[in-house]
């Protein structure tokens, strides 16, 4: 008995239509799925703008506001001038919030996926219109920033490399400039030393001088507090002399009339003795005399004269000139 | 190496014409029957084998992207969405038919030339090798295609099962950014590549066993050969697929 064919089994020719009708139904509901997500089956609203260079743009990018995604990219078109018109279809509903100065910009950032993000802008007058027009503009890639980077340095690494090269050229010259400059820098050391040694001198002696200074100073205080004690006393001097000023010239003026007085009587007694004393003095000498001799003659006399020590030798006067010496009766 | 090549480029476009050529064929029960029953053993008996590669795919792709990557949902649902859907998916689909049935049919249609003549209870119907060939190109193609839409279906479920678990999100928010990052033509297109790698394995393998000398020393090489073949072919077709794109 032969086995029966599997096609011939009706069961098997239903799960293989089963089967297909399904995978068809799968496929089916994903397209529908993706399309009904990209807003395939509904209205949209257009805008454009024309850039000269649409590198990261295809169609089908992301169109966001706000980061949240509301469109995408729909046509490229390479205009006559060379410049790229992009058409953005958007939903309906963010479209009628733009203003008249929307604009959309490129973001990229690393691993992610290019996407045009939509400025709504601040104007008072909404974007109206068919496919109206907006502003575009780039945001930075890392390539771009080191290409930017890239043309900054590279001037400078070319002026790098030349003086390098005019340095590696005068090296001998170089060398001798190092050694001179090693040179003076020795003796700059030696000088910096030598200032470092005069200034410490110097700020030993401004320190000396400082120091007397500073006693000068206290001395002078000092003097000064002196003073103003003994301005002090004179002060109390003059105020005592104030005080008694007074008194003593009225005292003075007193003594000076009594003087006066004295002085008239010592006229009046000098002129009554210049009459008489040329009389007495004429009878004075006589008597002088007369004792001169008695003295000498007691002196002579014994047992006086024993008694009596004998007289000094007269001593020379040292100078004949000294007036006073001369004058000096007990000298001669 | 080159004639040989060209040669064997040659034979499969040929085989691949000559089923086309014979598609008035399927108007006969009995080549229609063979088709039912190609589509059985390469689409519904392989379909458990390619869910659960699918599933396991699906989730591996999330998690390594996910380690890649960081938790960048937008980078990794366009891995998912690009090298499960129109890429690896496919290509994954291929390589589970040429190792299930490519070489199944090589060994199958040798044998049957060897023993052509032999009374087979199976094929004892089929008189002439176009009624070979054409059944089983267009069984292993429309299996494929088939296999295809279902390997996206479990590998985008699991991805997105996997996602929301890694990122601690939902599986809607998950669902939206991968509807965001897909485009909707990948979807045929990766069916349409999934029917053109199952047609070129059938093709293959027909041609590879329909050539074998009359030894049975030479149905192993006739395997070999056509998994050979079809390897070449699908990852040559999946290279031009992705020129094609790229240009």
């Amino acid at each position: 008995m032969p086995t029966p064919l599997p096609a011939r089994d009706p069961s098997i020719r239903r799960q293989i239509v089963g089967l297909l009708i399904v995978a068809g139904l799968l496929m089916v509901a994903l397209v529908v799925a993706i399309a009904t997500r990209h807003d395939m089956f509904s209205k949209k609203a257009k805008m454009h703008f024309v850039t000269e260079n649409a590198t990261g743009l295809a169609p089908g990018t992301t169109v966001r506001l706000s980061g949240y995604h509301i469109g995408s990219v729909s046509t490229m078109t390479l205009q006559p001038d060379l410049k790229v018109r992009v058409t953005l279809s958007i939903d309906t509903e963010p479209f009628a919030s733009l203003r008249g100065d929307a604009s959309a910009v490129l973001v990229r950032e690393q691993l992610r996926a290019p996407a045009i993000e939509i400025r709504p802008g601040k104007g008072a007058d909404a974007l109206a219109g068919d496919d109206p027009l907006i502003a575009y503009s780039r945001g930075n890639t890392l390539t771009e920033i080191a290409d930017d980077l890239r043309e900054r340095i590279a001037p400078i690494l070319a002026d790098v490399k030349e003086i390098t090269g005019t340095v590696r050229s005068k090296q001998g010259e170089i060398a001798a400039v190092i050694e001179n400059a090693a040179s003076a820098t020795r003796q700059l050391a030696d000088t910096t030393q030598q200032l470092r040694a005069l200034a410490g001198e110097v700020r030993g002696r401004v320190g000396t001088l400082g120091a007397q200074a500073q006693g000068m100073l206290a001395e002078a205080n000092q003097a000064v507090a002196r003073t103003g004690n003994l301005v002090g006393q004179a002060q109390k001097s003059l105020d005592t002399v104030n005080a008694t000023l007074p008194g003593l010239m009225h005292k003075s003026s007193e003594m000076l009339d009594q003087l006066n007085g004295v002085a008239r009587d010592a006229k009046t007694i000098s002129a009554s003795t210049a009459a008489s004393v040329p009389g007495l003095l004429r009878s004075v000498t006589p008597l002088v005399d007369d004792t001169r001799d008695m003295v000498s003659g007691i002196k002579q006399a014994w047992p006086v004269r024993s008694l009596l020590p004998p007289p000094p030798s007269p001593l020379l006067p040292i100078d004949s000139l000294d007036a006073m010496i001369l004058r000096d009766a007990s000298i001669r | 190496m080159i004639s040989v090549t060209s040669r064997l480029a040659l034979g499969y476009a040929a085989m691949l014409a000559h089923a086309f050529t014979r598609r008035g064929l399927l108007r006969q029960d009995a080549v229609r029957g063979a088709l039912a029953r190609q589509i059985h053993f390469t689409g519904v008996q392989a379909l458990p084998y390619v869910s659960v590669v699918a599933l396991l795919f699906g989730a591996v792709v999330v998690t390594q992207a996910l380690a890649l990557l960081g938790p960048d949902n937008e980078v990794v649902l366009k891995a998912v969405v690009w090298g499960g859907i129109r890429e690896l998916g496919p290509l994954v689909t291929a390589l589970l038919i040429i190792v299930r049935s490519g070489v199944a049919i090589a060994a199958e249609v040798a044998l049957m030339r060897l023993r052509s003549g032999m009374s087979d209870d199976l094929w004892r119907e089929i008189d002439h090798e176009e009624e070979v060939v054409l059944p089983r190109v267009l069984g292993v193609a429309v299996s494929a295609a088939m296999l295809v839409a279902y390997f996206q279906s479990f590998a985008i479920l699991a991805a997105l099962l996997a996602s929301t678990v890694t990122l601690g999100s939902t599986p809607e928010a998950e669902l939206e950014h991968f509807l965001t990052g897909a485009v909707w033509w990948q979807v045929p297109l990766s069916v349409l590549k999934g029917f053109v790698f199952g047609a070129g394995i059938g093709a293959i393998s027909c041609y590879h066993a329909m050539h074998i000398r009359d030894d049975i020393s030479a149905v192993p090489k006739a395997v070999v050969a056509a998994c050979i073949g079809s390897l070449s072919f699908v990852i040559a077709a999946d290279l031009f697929v992705v020129l094609l794109f790229i240009a």
